[in-house]
């Protein structure tokens, strides 16, 4: 199995894999359209959701609009330029007016980014920072500081989160983990007030061994369903 | 061309590689002098704390780091401003990293000293700083130097302290090494690659426009020796 923090399309050959298992459906698709995969074997096993989570010592009430609380001057993402996870977090930034597009166009577009839909922004150009491209100010409205701070995949940023920024916008699996419920609060963002997250898994070429295949077919069975949606993933068709 | 953030990484790396060396310089080499001399209880323990950061992995480095320098923590409640994600952090961390580096070397450098040249000098009715300045400090130079080179280079590498501690932020902590594993990360091999190939060309350089200086200096030192 291999993670699309490991392992990108690039490489899979080179790697000991048999499937893999991706936050978002991009690199599923870009593996089966360069025939790294198995035909036909490319699923959604979950939508990720996000949420809001922010440190119980802030003593804020979990929702977006705690952001613009002086208390928060920092909040930490995914990496943005790379993480599904961290450019869906931008999108409810978005959403919930507390970030604004700035009048410009983006590197590798011909249309202004305000006119961009969330799946034709070319996030993989975004290298300069969130402040670069959005306006910041209602976030950083009658605060001394204000900085977003970057995990390298969403683990990470919970890690950053919990140990220095205070707040961050995560995986709700993330969230529901123990050390995280603990010591804080979360607000779960509603599907649909953000990038779509529709997390999905192929076979890698030649390796559709019936193990490989049986795997396959229990993360879409009743009893692997119920285990991610244990975890907190909402599940396709529901 | 590499894109310009790219040389935004790279100008914030030799910042924090040259200002750490410095740093280590100027700590590193009483701190030796002090291993390489001076007899005190919990020295071997001592020793072993500044060897750490060697053996640790660089990721659990920058998490305690992080705890360290985080909102929350001993350093913080100290001087009364996190500096966790701001250049000092990733210079506190950098120092802490390169220090067995600097260490050893420096320590080796004093040594390999033979001190009976001191007190030869200081029974010739040299002063004693003019003794450091002349008999000393001409011995052990090249020791210093490649220690703090050594430093530099090691922190100009760097990648899990700094990224535990710096938070990627581009233009404020986001150091070459960072920025190039994101590029890779975000599948943008072509940028990755021409990023990764000037930094090989001008790590290049660095090395040999030191030889060639220390090379200079050893012909001079030699006809003015």
């Amino acid at each position: 199995m291999a993670l699309r923090a490991s392992c990108t399309p690039s490489s899979p050959q080179g790697l000991e894999a048999d499937l893999f298992f991706s936050a978002e459906s991009l690199y599923p698709k870009l593996l089966e359209e360069r025939g790294l995969a198995e035909p036909g074997t490319r699923r959604i096993y979950a939508l990720g959701r996000l949420a809001l989570w922010l440190d119980r010592k802030l003593g804020l009430d979990p929702k977006p609009e705690a952001l613009k609380d002086p208390r928060v001057t920092q909040l930490a993402l995914a990496n943005p330029v790379h993480a599904p996870y961290g450019r869906a977090a931008l999108t409810l930034l978005e959403r919930y007016g507390l970030l604004r597009r700035k009048d410009l166009t983006l590197p590798g577009t011909d249309k202004p980014f305000r006119a961009l839909s969330w799946a034709e922004i070319p996030w993989e150009r975004l290298t300069q920072g969130v402040e670069a491209y959005w306006d910041t100010a209602p976030l950083a409205r009658g605060k001394p500081r204000f900085q977003f701070v970057y995990g390298e995949n969403i683990a990470h940023a919970a890690q950053l989160a919990t140990s220095a920024t205070g707040a961050g916008i995560l995986a709700l699996p993330l969230v529901l983990h123990e050390s995280l419920a603990q010591s804080g609060v979360y607000w779960v963002a509603p599907w649909g007030s953000h990038l779509a997250l529709e997390q999905s898994y192929v076979v890698l070429k030649g390796r559709a061994r019936p193990e490989v295949l049986a795997f396959h077919r229990f993360v879409a069975s009743p009893e692997g369903r119920a285990i991610l949606k244990r975890y907190g993933f909402l599940l396709p068709g529901e | 061309m590499p894109e310009p953030e790219f040389f935004l990484a790279l100008r914030l790396s030799l910042l924090v590689a040259s200002l750490s060396a410095v740093l280590l310089l100027l700590l590193g080499t009483p701190l030796a002098w002090a291993l390489a001399f001076r007899d005190f209880p919990g020295k071997a323990l001592l020793e072993a704390v500044f060897l750490l950061p060697l053996v640790l992995p660089p990721t659990v480095l920058g998490f305690y780091l992080l705890l360290f320098l985080g909102p929350e923590g001993p350093w913080t409640k100290l001087i009364g401003v996190s500096w966790a994600f701001r250049l000092e952090g990733l210079l506190f961390a950098s120092v802490l990293f390169s220090l067995p580096f600097a260490l050893t070397a420096y320590r080796e450098a004093f040594l390999s000293l033979d001190r009976d040249l001191l007190e030869v000098a200081r029974t010739l009715g040299v002063p004693r700083r003019k003794a450091y300045a002349r008999v000393v400090f001409p011995l052990v130079w090249p020791g210093l130097l490649s220690g703090t080179l050594l430093a530099f280079a090691h922190t100009l590498g760097e990648f899990g302290v700094v990224l535990m501690v710096g938070g990627s932020i581009p233009g404020k902590t986001q150091m070459v090494s960072i920025y190039l594993y994101d590029l890779v990360q975000a599948l943008r091999f072509a940028e990755a690659a021409k990023a990764s190939s000037f930094l090989l060309l001008l790590s290049l350089l660095i090395l040999v426009s030191v030889r060639l200086l220390e090379g200079r200096w050893r012909a001079w030192r030699s006809t003015t020796g």
